[in-house]
């Protein structure tokens, strides 16, 4: 009641001025529209493409306008439902605010100033430019850094046909890539894109820094809440008490930072207890005797210290887990760039992972397999895609073919993928060559990449700088040419691998056709690639016949896909499977479970994971932690009104002592500052007790300054602006995120946004 | 005749907003208002705070206090207990509005009250709500009261407890929810 | 958080305009009960009032028309079509427009006044009366209790005779100061009730209390206070129509 309420002095205001008609209003016979389920509804399969996790979806198109996605319900890994933003993924389609013609640059980079141009225009200016480029400083020069659904035309295709190495994704060394690398080194195998993690069957679940319930991705939830109903315990290791710390059984409120003191007790735990699987240890492992002298120090009195969390609870949770096993699983979170030690982290939790024998049997992890598939036959690449997938070999010698030059951030860390935040330094130092073109897909650099000034600095410095996008995100701004993407609805895509228990080959097709003059990112690939005189790699006409032939390769057809969606095939998920088959999974260099790494000794790295701590936050300050919102997508979704109005903007999170201290409440303004004067906001206060004392918590993704973002813009802080600084993981070339300081400085005015009323009419569905 | 009804396990419930999201889209629901939302209840539990993620909609009253304020009978209650309205006769008076004690109605910016309708259209093709079909944690149950070996019946019979807001009211919501975080029921004003 | 702009979702739907209505239909109530009490008491010269009350009356439908955001799909048509008694807003738009009728009639002595004069007086108290039905229906709406079905009359009885004193130079002078003083006791009566209610009445009248407090006290003491003047009509009928009013608003925006 309180809320709705307007003070009095309010009311008498607007009553004196209460004759303003709403416009809103319409005569009578016009009003009733006809509901869209009404008319004449097709409906066709397609795959979702508002994150990463490819859902297989059902399109359903009315009167030439998509109204309505659902989950398929006969996909194995969708069932019929779908998260929030798959649901509201229409609010993009029609956000009149997207990217509509080709644009070119007037005036200067960041200002905004474009003029509308022809898309033969546009790509022969990015053609001329690029060839002029590779002439003075070789095709290496210009980088690819790519996101989202369309992006394989630029990063697995167009770049290796035109010879850079230099492909880089956010999505790697600002995500997985500690996960990624630790698993390729541990177990001989990715984690990949969608953890393979057995929920369903796990009796005993313990989540570091997993917020699932906050990522809403589907199949995992839905498996997550399975479990959950199936009588699962559930242990939650976390800073703040977040959705999925609600729903424990306990919540260990962490230390930030010290998550490995935590793994390796328990670990000296599960060994000195006799907890662990000693047959799986000796069948399928290698190296325990040095892992069990390494942790002999790591009691839980020592974690105890370290981590704040009593060394009793640490002994317990061990012994639950070992009681448990090997139903007893620690899922990896995706996002693991947090304190620039992470791949040892990870390596850490893979470990204990294998102590409880779950790696390859039910209620642990199951082994993913990719879906086999044939390569469209164009003649080869000069060079081979850089490894810049989520799931790419992460680590091994690194060939490059004569002629080309190695990729820029390469000997900065140990892992074969690309980090995108390393090859920004290229752009303005020239080392160790120059880099000197950009061409950005779908990646919105300033909430991708910390320090964001340095960015802004290297785009200055570019001599090309090309950005795909269906939203005109900040980082367009910069670019001398914007081109407009066509929504994941409006097209085609390459064909979808998914590993899976039984791994899948989906479809992306278009419902309806591009709007205004968005384009498909495969037309816009092959365009450039026949004015960049690549004609040669593209030798399909359309994607349709280069579908087919991918399709007709293994014996399916794209007529039959169209109408299915998705392909499933025959998967080896358990260890027993692979046994009788006797082939080995691990392909690590010993074949086995590496708990001790040879290859990292070699290379002059720890080979057991070792507990370093990491910067306190400065006098006033907090450690700045951040997550998601379950209804967006990144910095993705902010302008989609659907979604927007679930969740308009972000707030920090701070304990109430600290925010008696300093004096403020909830429902107030304030600003965030970090040491190096980065000021964001204004963003609204959340006191709570369900977040540690030495920590505020941002959701990632808002903070939009960019004016053509109508909706989106000036709401809540940025938590990648407040990043300036990151640590380097040296082994997996992560960038660290979690060693950034900010103090809460009060008094910002509460932002005014446009009542969404005003928005509504070209918003209407 | 069927009595529909519907159930939110709140244990299950993550808060997610899928249910909200899938509600615009397939009633077309304009922006600015909505039919269905989330709130978040946190309080102060034995050893940690308690947070209650509760998705809120029109209930389906039993006895909806909604439908005899209204002069025109432009909000009617159906046989089958879902509590729906027809615009062409609706004057926006906001009657049933202010009756509503869950404040489930709002107005539509086409001028008229509006509010969810368990997706009746859905309910004729034998498919379930929207926000029961997308719903990522199955949290959602829909179901026939009558129909004794249902599903909704059987997430009824074993829930740990079912509650319904406000039922001093005696409206008997046809919203259960089921397994309430706290040991006392509802969170918030309740 | 997930929550709809984290806010509730159902703004109020009664403000502004419907204020207005909520001071127009107690005069016009008043205004015709006036004019039916003093026909039926033999005392005549009421045409006045008899025409004010049409006029308020006129005023009032137009006021609920303009504030319908239904205004122009003319659904208004489904009120006169049908009767449901179960609708306070039903009996309202019968008694309104009965009310509008009768008075004209009577003020141009068209038809029997025998027989339209008590229909007037039913009528007008249907008037004076369905607002407070309209607001004690409400279960969920603990700041309208039942007590509210007899202030609202009460208050719109005291609008239609401060408005006679003061702007028609009435002479009421024996009625008003019982009607103003059993206004200003009834408004101090009617948080003393809630205060005893239960938690939900008792969180109503807080949430009032807190915001507004003042100006509800300072309505509630006009009216008393309109009751004490009698030798100044004027002052005390202004009194009277400023309480009245500040009280009926109160009511309306915070029991929402």
């Amino acid at each position: 009641m309180k809320l709705k309420r307007r003070t009095f002095i309010q009311l008498a205001a607007a009553t004196l001025g209460a004759f303003g008609l709403r416009a809103e209003a319409k005569p009578f016979f016009l009003e009733r529209r006809r509901p869209w389920y009404r008319g004449e509804v097709t409906t066709l399969p397609s795959t979702c493409d508002q994150c990463f996790w490819k859902c297989s979806i059902l399109v359903r198109v009315e009167g030439g306008r998509v109204r309505k996605l659902e989950g398929h319900p006969e996909n194995p890994r969708t069932r019929g439902r779908l998260c929030p933003r798959g649901q509201g993924g229409l609010g993009q389609l029609y956000d009149p605010d997207r990217l509509k013609y080709p644009l070119l640059r007037t005036g200067e980079r960041g200002e905004g100033k474009f003029k509308k141009a022809s898309w033969e225009e546009a790509l022969d200016f990015i053609a001329e430019r690029m060839l002029a480029l590779k002439e003075r400083y070789g095709p290496e020069t210009i980088a690819f850094f790519t996101h989202g659904g369309g992006e394989s035309w630029f990063s697995e295709y167009l770049a290796a046909a035109w010879g850079s190495p230099n492909v880089a994704k956010p999505a790697v060394s600002v995500c997985v890539a500690p996960r990624e690398t630790a698993s390729q080194w541990t177990f001989g195998r990715p984690v990949g894109g969608h953890a393979p993690v057995d929920w369903t069957n796990a009796r005993y679940i313990v989540l570091i820094g997993h917020h699932i319930g906050e990522d809403t991705h589907n199949t995992q939830l839905q498996d997550f809440a399975q479990a959950l109903r199936r009588g699962a315990k559930l242990v939650v290791v976390d800073p703040r008490l977040s959705t999925a710390a609600a729903k424990a059984h306990r919540w260990l409120a962490i230390k930030p930072g010290t998550d490995l003191a935590l793994l390796l007790a328990w670990i000296h735990v599960l060994i000195k207890e006799d907890l662990y699987d000693a047959d799986y240890v000796a069948r399928y492992t290698t190296g325990f005797e040095a892992l069990r002298a390494h942790v002999e120090p790591f009691t839980p009195e020592w974690a105890a210290e370290i981590t704040e969390i009593p060394a009793d609870t640490i002994r317990q949770v061990a012994r639950e887990l070992g009681a448990h096993r090997p139903r007893a699983v620690l899922p990896p979170s995706r996002h693991t760039v947090w304190y620039g030690d992470d791949t040892q982290r990870m390596r850490a939790l893979f470990i204990l992972n294998a102590l409880l024998g779950n790696y390859g049997r039910e209620g642990g992890f199951y082994l993913a397999k990719a879906p086999y598939l044939e390569k469209y036959p164009h003649p080869p690449f000069p060079l081979e895609p850089a490894a810049g997938g989520c799931g790419g070999a992460s680590a091994g010698k690194e060939e490059v073919p004569e002629g080309f030059r190695p990729r820029a951030d390469k000997g900065k860390f140990f892992a074969k993928s690309t980090a995108i935040q390393e090859l920004i330094e290229p752009m303005l130092t020239g080392e160790p060559y120059p880099i000197k073109g950009l061409f950005a897909y779908g990646t919105n650099l300033f909430a991708a990449i910390p320090n964001v000034p340095r960015t802004k600095k290297a785009l200055e410095a570019l001599e090309l700088f090309v950005a795909v996008d269906v939203l005109p995100q900040e980082y367009t701004l910069w670019a001398d040419v914007v081109l407009p993407d066509a929504t994941y609805l409006e097209r085609y895509d390459d064909l979808i691998a998914i590993a899976y228990k039984d791994p899948l080959i989906q479809l992306r097709q278009p419902a309806v056709e591009p709007l205004w003059e968005a384009r498909p990112a495969w037309w816009i690939a092959r365009e450039l690639g026949i004015r960049l005189g690549l004609s040669r790699f593209f030798p399909w006409k359309d994607v349709e016949e280069y579908l087919e032939a991918r399709l007709s390769a293994i014996g399916q057809s794209l007529e039959a896909l169209k109408e299915k969606g998705f392909i499933q095939q025959r998967g080896r998920p358990w260890l027993s499977s692979w046994e009788r088959w006797r082939q080995n999974p691990f392909k690590t260099p010993s074949g086995k479970i590496e708990l001790y790494s040879e290859t990292f000794a070699e290379a002059g790295l720890d080979p057991l994971p070792r507990y370093t701590p990491h910067p306190e936050p400065p006098p006033g300050h907090y450690r700045l932690l951040y997550g998601r919102s379950p209804v967006h997508s990144f910095s993705k979704t902010q302008n989609n009104w659907i979604l927007l109005e679930m969740d308009p903007e972000n707030e920090v999170w701070i304990h109430p002592d600290e925010a008696e201290r300093l004096g403020v409440e909830t429902g107030q303004y304030v600003w965030l500052e970090n040491p190096d004067g980065v000021r964001e906001g204004p963003v609204r206060v959340w006191v709570t007790r369900r977040i540690r004392r030495d920590c505020v918590y941002l959701v990632h993704g808002f903070g939009h300054r960019a004016p053509g973002l109508r909706l989106a813009r000036g709401r809540g802080a940025s938590d990648t602006a407040l990043q300036t600084r990151y640590d380097l993981d040296p082994i997996s070339g992560g960038a660290g995120l979690r060693n950034n300081f900010v103090r809460l400085v009060p008094g910002a005015p509460r932002p005014q946004h446009p009542p969404i009323g005003r928005l509504a009419r070209e918003r209407r569905l | 005749m069927a009595r529909y009804a519907m159930a939110i396990d709140l244990e299950a419930c993550v808060g997610c907003a899928a249910c909200a999201v899938a509600c615009v889209t397939e009633n077309q629901v304009p922006p600015g208002v909505t039919r269905l939302w989330i709130r978040e209840i946190e309080e102060e539990g034995p050893s940690r705070p308690q947070v209650e993620f509760r998705p809120e909609q029109c209930y389906h009253c039993e006895n909806p206090p909604c439908v005899p304020v209204c002069p025109t009978g432009a909000t009617y209650q159906r046989q089958d207990g879902l509590v729906l309205l027809n615009p062409t006769k609706c004057i926006a008076c906001g009657a049933c509005v202010v009756a509503c004690p869950y404040d489930s109605r709002f107005l539509h910016p086409d001028g008229h009250v509006d509010k969810c309708t368990f997706c009746a259209h859905r309910l004729e093709a034998g498919r379930d709500p929207a926000c029961v079909e997308t719903c990522p944690t199955g949290a959602r149950v829909f179901g026939d009261l009558e129909d004794e070996e249902g599903r909704l019946r059987a997430a009824l019979a074993s829930a740990r407890r079912v509650d319904v807001r406000k039922p001093h009211l005696g409206t008997e919501p046809r919203l259960f929810y089921l397994n309430a975080p706290r040991a006392t029921g509802l969170g918030g004003e309740e | 958080m997930t929550s709809f702009y984290g806010i509730h979702p159902s703004a109020e739907v009664w403000h502004g305009l419907t204020l207005l209505h909520f001071f127009l239909v107690g005069l016009a109530g008043g205004s015709a009960f006036l004019a039916a009490l003093s026909r039926l008491r033999g005392e005549g010269a009421s045409r006045n009032l008899l025409l004010f009350a049409a006029l308020f009356v006129a005023l009032d439908l137009a006021v609920l028309w303009l504030e319908s955001p239904a205004r122009f799909r003319f659904t208004h048509v489904w009120l006169f079509a049908t009767f449901r008694p179960a609708s306070a807003i039903s009996w309202g738009a019968w008694g309104l427009l009965l009310t509008l009728l009768l008075s004209l009639a009577l003020a141009f002595r068209k038809g029997p006044e025998r027989i339209l004069v008590p229909l007037l007086f039913a009528s007008s108290l249907v008037v004076l009366a369905y607002p407070g039905m309209l607001l004690s229906e409400n279960p969920g709406r603990p700041l309208w209790d039942g007590f509210v079905t007899g202030l609202m009359p009460l208050t719109g009885l005291a609008l239609a005779v401060a408005f006679w004193l003061v702007f028609l130079r009435g002479s009421l002078p024996r009625l008003a100061p019982p009607v103003f003083l059993t206004a200003g006791v009834a408004a101090l009566l009617y948080p003393w009730g809630l205060l005893h209610g239960d938690a939900g009445e008792r969180a109503a009248w807080a949430g009032l209390w807190q915001d507004a407090g003042l100006f509800y006290l300072a309505a509630a003491l006009l009216l008393l206070l309109a009751g004490f003047f009698r030798r100044r009509p004027e002052l005390a009928g202004g009194l009277a129509l400023l309480g009245s009013t500040l009280l009926r608003s109160l009511i309306v925006v915070f029991g929402q």
